[in-house]
């Protein structure tokens, strides 16, 4: 399989040579790695730190507010300029989507009933055969 | 091979940066917060290595609606004609379970001589936003269960969950047990107030409604950004063990291709997020018995086919205890359960999958599967 590969290319030397700088069994890597560890630990404390986790959400949800506030403004006033919204279009899907769904049951209902027609064609041909064999 | 000359090497760096440009470009276009789509065409170049084959399992499309679309995977030869349909998470995409040649739980099943099924939730649009979990439960896997049973020309089915998927599949057995053989719960989520998630989306923390209200669906960024949180600084140092085993074409593919999968994020359909947070997280409805979908109180007493539950010893996403704890809630009388040494996706896309793990599924399944009349 190797020998059916390309030779290695200058990328291939540059991400070696970044990959032994982070190996823990190099002396540059063992620096490294102690940095990951300590910033994993960060982070892990961050992530269960009442405090933050109350910050992170505040933070958050005044952003989802903005955002909201600033699509209900968008829309009253393509409301005022008497163009549709997306709030219009999607009202739109919607009823798209529930002719597709009934559209759907139907097609649904009419292969069952199809199925049904099959089985009882196939019950109403199978005891006359070996009549018409013998015959 | 020929030796590279100066001018053939030139080329190559050239067309090799003109490439890893074009694809950075599009990635910062697309906003990605991933590091897979800025990394992966580097340490494809460098390790001189094609596209991983990930979702190479041939099939057929039997069923779609909206953006879900029901998959058949037909065996060669069929011994069972009890089929398997796969439930899988609306996070992240169902081919993790049809990952790579050799190393797919679908294309596993399947070579055993069962007819597999799979959903595929797609990729969920503003339609979707709407869709509420008794569309899921009893109308998008209640479809695909109906589906499964006509074209495979069987009675009833064996229905295997995994993650979410799982947690979906069980509200969906509860409330429609009836064409039910077999359910396979594979790291399934039931008991939500244990591990980080909980911590994180409790109410105090974490407004759902007012995320859901203002985006609709919850868009890739957001769901990236909270998984990143689990951890930030091995999101990017995972890579840096792929430079050391840049030589090594097998490691490095089977690396890329799951994190193809991993950055391969989809919008989570907005309603069901918003119910999925509050009773499972939240208010652990889930698990009390308190959840109501559709009008209708999820059960698990309903459930009484024969459980088989899969772990994952080293599970972060879906710690063991979560998922044990579903043996006593349900009224089955044959539960089985079984863990392996291995984490979350380990499950799907391990290399001990088709030696150690996926041998023993298959044999419970085969067990209490009805065999194909020859």
């Amino acid at each position: 399989m190797a020998t059916d590969r390309p030779p290695k290319n200058t990328l291939t030397h540059l991400l070696t040579f970044v990959g032994w700088l982070t190996d823990p069994k190099s002396k540059p890597g063992k620096i490294f790695n102690k940095g990951e560890r300590l910033g994993t630990a960060l982070f892990d404390r961050l992530g269960r730190n009442d405090t933050y986790l109350r910050l992170a959400g505040k933070g958050l949800k005044v952003g989802f507010t903005l955002r909201r506030g600033l699509t209900d403004a968008t829309e009253a006033w393509l409301h005022a300029l008497r163009a549709p919204t997306l709030g219009d279009v999607q009202a739109m899907r919607t009823q798209i989507r529930q002719l597709g769904d009934t559209l759907e049951l139907t097609q649904t209902q009419l292969e069952l009933a199809l199925q049904a027609i099959q089985r009882l064609e196939h019950q109403l041909t199978a005891p006359t055969s070996p009549k018409s064999t013998a015959a | 091979m020929d030796m590279p000359t100066p001018r053939s090497r030139l080329r190559d760096a050239l067309t090799s940066s003109l490439e890893i440009s074009r694809a950075w470009n599009q990635a910062l276009r697309d906003r990605a917060l991933s590091p897979y789509p800025y990394l992966a065409p580097i340490v494809q170049k460098a390790a001189r290595i094609a596209d991983p084959p990930v979702n190479k399992t041939p099939h057929k499309v039997v069923y779609t609606r909206g953006s879900m679309r029901l998959l058949r995977f037909e065996p060669k030869v069929r011994k069972y004609a009890t089929p398997i349909l796969f439930v899988y998470s609306l996070i992240n995409r169902y081919y993790i379970l049809d990952f790579m040649p050799g190393r797919s739980l679908i294309e596993y099943m399947r070579d055993q001589g069962f007819d597999v099924y799979a959903i595929d939730w797609g990729t969920p649009g503003a339609l979707e936003a709407d869709l509420t979990w008794d569309d899921v439960c009893s109308g998008l896997i209640r479809s695909a269960v109906d589906w499964t049973l006509r074209v495979s020309g069987a009675k009833d089915l064996s229905m295997y969950g995994y993650c979410m998927g799982g947690t979906m599949a069980l509200a969906h057995a509860a409330l429609h047990p009836k064409p039910l053989r077999n359910f396979v719960a594979q790291a399934t989520p039931v008991d939500f107030h244990h591990g980080i998630f909980h911590t994180w989306t409790k109410p105090e923390y974490f407004d759902v409604d007012a995320m859901v209200d203002a985006y609709g669906n919850v868009p890739i960024d957001l769901m990236e950004a909270g998984f990143s949180m689990m951890a930030p600084i091995q999101r990017i140092t995972k890579w840096l063990d792929v430079f050391r085993r840049i030589d090594d074409p097998e490691f490095v593919t089977t690396f890329l291709a799951m994190e193809q999968w991993a950055s391969d994020n989809v919008p989570f359909p907005g309603e069901v997020y918003r119910q999925y947070i509050r009773d499972c997280y939240q208010e652990n409805n889930f698990y009390e018995g308190r959840m109501v979908v559709g009008g209708r109180t999820v059960d698990f007493k309903n459930i009484a086919c024969p459980l088989l539950m899969v772990l994952s010893d080293n599970d972060v996403i879906a710690p063991p205890a979560t998922s044990t704890a579903l043996l006593d809630r349900v009224a089955s009388t044959d539960k089985t359960t079984m863990s392996f040494p291995v984490g979350h996706i380990g499950l799907s896309t391990s290399s001990k999958g088709p030696r150690a793990i996926w041998p023993k599924i298959a044999a419970w399944l085969a067990q209490h599967s009805e065999p194909l009349a020859e």
